[in-house]
Formats: C-alpha cells, sequence, structure tokens
C-alpha cells in the first residue's frame, strides 16, 4: 500500500538518526502529508515552544499518493512552527524531492533538536547519515546543489540559501532549483538548527496495491479526466493576474489600490511576448513529479537588462514568475517592469526566500518610505518609490544576503512596521503577507485570510467561485468552511490543489485515495479528516497563543473601501461573517472549538489555554 | 456598431478568428443583447463563468435584457482557482 510505514527521525542534538514505525492509528485519521505532519508536531512538540528554539521540530512529510502515477503525485509539505507567524506552518513543494523521499521508503522525516554546526542529512533508501556543511553554508541553493549533487546526478535535494541561514522570517526551503516549500519561514526554522540540505536518493519504490497491473489503469483513467489542463499549461498560474485586474481584486499598491493600471506589462501574455530586443521572458512552461498539467513557468530575463547586464550566472533559464510572484514583485510594488520582477523572483529561488512575504514587506517599506516614516538614512540611500524596478532589485539583493536595510525587510511587515510604529501599513495576518487576492471585492477570500491557520493566505480555502459571482456575504462562511476542510484534505494525499481546477472532483479523490490505502474512503469521511485537520490545527494555535483576536484583518481593508472594481465602496465584513463561520465550524464565540466537536471529531478537549 | 471583448483563462478558444492573445474587437448590430453575443462567440449555454460589462459584474439573469452599447468591453473568465 503507498504508506511506507516508516519514519525517519533525526535528532540534530545528538546527531543520531533513526527509523521508526509511522502510527497506522494516526495514518487512517489524518491520512499524510499536512494532516499526518500536523499531527506528530501537536503530539511532539510544545506549541508555546519558540521557533527558533530546539523544541520545535522540522517535519517532511510525504503524502499516500506522493510517488504514484496519480497525476502531481510529488508534492511533499513542510510542517513546524512557522518563524514568521508563531503558528502552525504547512508549506507545500513540488519539484520531484518528495517523490524521492518517499522512494528512499519514508513517509515522514522528523527533524528535531539542534545542531552546533552546519550538517547536511544524506539519505540513501535506508542508509541515512548527518555530514558536515561547512563547505556549503553560506552558499546558495543553486551553487549548493551543484556542490552536493558533484559525485551523484541523480540526488533530489531540498536546502535553505543565506536567507534561512541569517534566520530571514520569510526564508524557504528550495528543493530542485526553484520549487519551493515557500511560506511561514520553514527555511529560518531550519536554518537555526544549522541543516543546510537533505540530499536523498530513493530507488526502494513502493506498492501500490495487490495487483499493480489494476492500479495502473485505475491512475490512467482518473488522470484522464484531468480536462481542463490547458489554460494552466498556457498560461501558467498567470493567467490569473487578468481576471483580478479586471474584477478588481489585484492589490497593488500595498493594497492602497486594487487594480494595476501597468499589469499588462507583467500579465501572461507580456511573458510570451517579445520586447523591444526581440527578448520573450518566456522559455518553456515545467511539470513537476508525475504532473500532467505543466503549470511552471521557465524564463529568461533580457541579458540587456539593468539587472543583469554585468551578471552573466543570470543569463541563463530557470524558474519564472508565478501569479503570485508577479503580484508581490510586480503589482503589490508597482513595479511594471517583468524582467525586473523575474529578476526579483529568481533571487527568491537562489537564495531562499517567499517572494510573497518579500514583496509584501517591501510593499509596506514603499509606503512607509513615501509617507515619510522612512528616509534615505534608514533604507541606506536606496529610494524605496513605489514603481521603482532599481528600488525592488537592490533591496531584493540586500535582503537575500542579510545587509544594509535588507535585514529589516528580512524580519517581514509586521515585526518592520511595528517598529516604526505603523502597524496598520502591514498587509498581513498573524504575521504573514497577504496573497494575490484583495478582500474587499472578493469578501470570502478576505474571511479565509483571517481564519487562515498559518497567517494570510490563498491556498487554504477556495472561494474563488463564490466571490467572482457575488460581492454579497450570504453564504460566504459556508462555502470557506466546507472548501478549507476539502483542502486541508487534498493537502494531506500528495497531490497538488490544481488538479481541482483541472478536472478532478471529490470522488475522483476517494477513488485515488482507495486505490492505494486501506479502509474506505468516501467523500463524508475525507471531508471529516479535513475538518479534523483543521481544528488540530487550531489547537496548536490556540495552545501557542494564536486566538479569535489574531482572526483579523488589517485596518485598510475592514475601513478603508476599495476605490474602483467591482468591490468600488466595500470593505471586508469580516465582523459579520466570523460569527456565522465560527457557528459552523462547531467553535464557541470565543473561537474555541466546542467540546462537542472535538469529540465529535476524535480531538482530544483541552481548552484551558 | 463595434464592442471590446476579453475571454480570460480558457475561454481563450472562444475568441473570433481576428482574436489576439485573449481579445477582439467584434462588429455587431446595436441591440444584440448580451446572451445573443454569447451565442455568437458560441460560447456554450452550461459553461460556467463571470461576465464584467464595462468593469461590472452581471448576473446570468440580465444577459437576455441588457445590450451593450458601441465601445463598451465585455469580460468573460472561468471561476479558476488561484495560484
Amino acid at each position: 500500500m503507498s504508506w511506507q510505514r516508516l519514519i525517519l527521525r533525526v535528532n540534530l542534538t545528538t546527531q543520531k538518526c533513526h527509523i521508526e514505525s509511522l502510527n497506522m492509528d494516526w495514518a487512517q485519521q489524518y491520512l499524510g502529508q499536512r494532516g499526518l505532519g500536523s499531527k506528530y508536531l501537536f503530539e511532539e512538540m510544545d506549541p508555546a515552544a519558540g521557533a527558533l528554539s530546539a523544541e520545535n521540530k522540522l517535519i517532511f512529510a510525504t503524502g499516500p499518493l506522493t510517488g504514484t502515477m496519480a497525476s502531481t503525485g510529488g508534492r511533499y509539505s513542510v510542517i513546524t512552527k512557522g518563524a514568521l507567524t508563531g503558528a502552525i506552518a504547512c508549506s507545500n513543494s513540488g519539484g520531484k524531492f518528495g517523490a524521492e523521499l518517499k522512494l528512499a521508503g519514508f513517509d515522514l522525516l522528523i527533524i528535531e533538536g539542534q545542531s552546533t554546526r552546519p550538517v547536511y542529512l544524506s539519505i540513501e533508501n535506508e542508509i541515512v547519515e548527518l555530514r558536515d556543511a561547512s563547505h556549503v553554508w553560506g552558499k546558495t541553493v543553486w551553487d549548493t546543489e551543484i556542490l552536493l549533487s558533484a559525485d551523484d546526478s541523480l540526488l533530489k535535494i531540498a536546502s535553505i540559501g543565506p536567507a534561512g541561514e541569517n534566520l530571514c522570517r520569510f526564508a524557504c526551503v528550495v528543493n530542485d532549483r526553484h520549487r519551493a516549500a515557500g511560506r511561514s519561514g520553514v527555511g529560518a526554522v531550519m536554518g537555526a538548527k544549522k541543516l543546510k540540505a537533505i540530499a536523498v536518493r530513493g530507488t526502494r519504490g513502493m506498492l501500490c496495491d495487490d495487483n499493480s497491473h489494476a492500479c495502473k489503469e485505475i491512475f490512467q483513467s482518473i488522470n484522464n479526466r484531468l480536462t481542463n489542463q490547458q489554460g494552466y499549461r498556457r498560461n501558467g498560474t498567470l493567467a490569473m493576474m487578468d481576471i483580478t485586474n479586471s474584477f478588481g481584486s489585484l492589490p497593488t499598491r500595498n493594497n492602497q489600490q486594487v487594480q494595476f493600471e501597468q499589469a499588462a506589462k507583467i500579465n501572461a501574455e507580456a511573458m510570451q511576448t517579445p520586447n523591444r530586443n526581440g527578448h520573450t521572458n518566456l522559455v518553456t512552461n515545467a511539470a513537476c513529479f508525475a504532473c500532467t498539467i505543466g503549470c511552471g513557468r521557465i524564463c529568461k530575463i533580457d541579458p540587456a537588462h539593468f539587472s543583469i547586464k554585468d551578471k552573466p550566472q543570470y543569463h541563463g533559464a530557470s524558474g519564472g514568475l508565478e501569479y503570485e510572484t508577479a503580484y508581490a514583485l510586480g503589482a503589490a510594488c508597482g513595479v511594471a517592469d517583468i524582467d525586473a520582477s523575474t529578476y526579483a523572483g529568481f533571487l527568491c529561488n537562489e537564495y531562499g526566500m517567499d517572494p510573497i512575504s518579500l514583496g509584501g514587506t517591501i510593499a509596506a517599506a514603499m509606503e512607509m518610505f513615501e509617507t515619510g516614516i522612512l528616509s534615505d538614512t534608514d533604507t541606506g540611500g536606496i529610494k524605496l518609490e513605489f514603481g521603482s524596478a532599481e528600488a525592488l532589485c537592490e533591496i531584493t539583493e540586500l535582503t537575500a544576503k542579510g545587509e544594509g536595510f535588507g535585514q529589516q525587510i528580512a524580519m517581514g511587515s509586521k515585526l518592520l512596521t511595528k517598529k516604526y510604529d505603523c502597524p496598520e501599513l502591514s498587509m498581513s495576518v498573524k504575521g504573514q503577507e497577504f496573497a494575490a487576492y484583495d478582500g474587499r471585492s472578493m469578501q470570502g477570500m478576505g474571511l479565509a485570510y483571517a481564519t487562515s491557520n498559518r497567517g494570510a493566505c490563498h491556498l487554504r480555502a477556495a472561494p474563488y467561485g463564490h466571490d467572482f459571482k457575488s460581492t454579497d456575504i450570504q453564504g460566504k462562511a459556508e462555502v470557506v468552511k466546507i472548501s478549507q476542510d476539502e483542502v486541508a484534505f487534498i493537502d494531506s494525499t500528495g497531490l497538488c490543489l490544481f488538479t481541482g481546477g483541472s478536472g478532478w472532483s471529490l470522488s475522483d479523490y476517494c477513488e485515488l485515495i482507495n486505490t492505494v490505502c486501506e479502509g474506505v474512503w468516501n467523500e463524508q469521511r475525507v471531508i471529516e479528516t479535513g475538518e479534523r485537520i483543521w481544528n488540530l490545527e487550531r489547537q496548536f494555535n490556540l495552545q501557542a497563543g494564536l486566538g479569535k483576536k489574531h482572526d483579523t484583518l488589517p485596518r485598510r481593508i475592514l475601513e478603508e473601501p476599495a476605490k474602483s472594481g467591482v468591490g468600488k465602496g466595500l470593505v471586508n465584513k469580516l465582523g459579520e461573517m466570523l460569527p456565522e463561520y465560527y457557528r459552523l465550524r462547531g467553535w464557541e464565540e470565543d473561537g474555541r472549538p466546542s467540546e462537542e466537536t472535538l469529540k465529535r471529531l476524535g480531538l482530544k478537549y483541552a481548552n484551558q489555554y | 456598431m463595434q464592442i471590446s471583448i476579453k475571454l480570460l483563462g480558457e475561454l481563450h478558444q472562444y475568441l473570433p478568428a481576428n482574436g489576439e492573445f485573449n481579445q477582439s474587437k467584434l462588429n455587431i448590430p446595436t441591440g444584440l443583447t448580451l446572451q445573443k453575443i454569447l451565442s455568437q462567440l458560441k460560447v456554450p449555454d452550461d459553461l460556467d463563468f463571470i461576465l464584467l460589462l464595462n468593469g461590472s459584474l452581471m448576473q446570468e439573469q440580465e444577459y437576455v435584457n441588457i445590450t451593450p452599447k458601441s465601445g463598451d468591453e465585455i469580460i468573460i473568465f472561468p471561476p479558476i482557482k488561484g495560484g
């Protein structure tokens, strides 16, 4: 079956590794990846412990479908207490690393303790070893991959860059050069543990079912139901920019506006259109392990562009702009230079930073600069003005390297704005910067941001269709609640959420899980599994000190009406939606799950915190 | 009269032959309803989509009554999920 039934546990304090059995009762309740990783984290650490302390754990978790031939079946998640948020973090990545870890024989990799010197973890099936990493400490993700795979090009590597080493609050874990477990600062947790990288080679394979031929046919049949993949393949996720900009939900200049008048310079069409030098940004699309969609963008920066003209190392093709990156390193900063945003995105991959939080923090700093809160002296002479591609590139370089004013950007927008006594300018929830949707024209997304267990996020619920059809808040709480549970389940399978937008329904996911997992997984059970995961994450956050008062939005979204678009004149009506959301969740008015709800889901009732 | 149309996301496949990337100019008789324009574009009746007329959200029941004017812009997109 497609659980390998094994955990690799690595204690960095004692420098000991051992293999143990997976708790199959928990696997039946939490499935895998996000759910199972969160369960282990919750059971094994005190949620009140510091994110950068030795008490925090860092869990790499695969799902039962990771490493199979189900389309997109290569996902893994990094679960820990987030350095950016202080909340439970679960960052999901594609590429090939997750499948390789699974094929090495492990469902979960649990990292605990803290090393006194830089190390990396070498895994070749059951042969596991902590090795000295002093020769790659300080190196970028790209150089680290080259150096560690010098003797074995088949190794798959997940690592942190200098940003993670420097404890940048939004540092990420990058694998396969440009796929990342991006959000919430999981890379800073890895950096605090002095774990530079995990290099894995897996050849053990796995058994999906007693009848592998029938299993293969089922996968092929279900993969063929992904009939709606062309849009993602042609335009990538950047297809969304024209939609949100038309609708009036593209956060622009730190959410001061909701439409970017120069979006046509950074959208999917711009990426595919030759510039005046005849250079085209997009080279080709790319797919992760087993993926039939291929939304990834592989791009080149114009060699004549100011950002790289003296830097030939950036002249090659690499991971290009996704919608979120183009928003954060484009519209959010008012920058309409696709090559500048691509360069900043390259640096995020190379140095290991989350581009959403980076762009969101730079946008906040730009507003602080333009309103006089920050001066030239503060920024080291950088004119942090909205629209300045030069400033974007320069401050991204400094943040990546932990130099100059970049050290303050590396704190994230919540701490940066708090330091300068203007917390209202941080467009974040629970310390995590907004994704690329404004919560005034998209009321449900505002509620989703406010209630997300890992801070503002567009991938913790799916109110898109409902929001695009109406700004009326009627029914939003229910849509958000149901989709949060559904997403929590899909995030626990080993599959990519984009399969949902490409044609799979809940019954398709159930069929896939039933093909590889023991037990009967019907729609009711998988949704209940998602709900259990959501409530477990909530319990973690409550014990970490995050409750109702953190389920909120920045003042701008609650009090400043949108200036244009479908939501013109609207603020987010969180105050009206939140009580209904709590009621639908079976939570008390103070945002704590009721005893009845926890018992129904098989969770411990311990609401004394 | 002439109107502008944008067909975003997967819907670019319904662009007229003179369309570029995801937009086109469309010559239509005065008084044509949104419903008739959608039929002319061969957008299937059962397709789930969102329609903006000059930036305003239109509800499906309005398609049979509303007649765009010369120079108007229609944007149509599917309820795709984000990334």
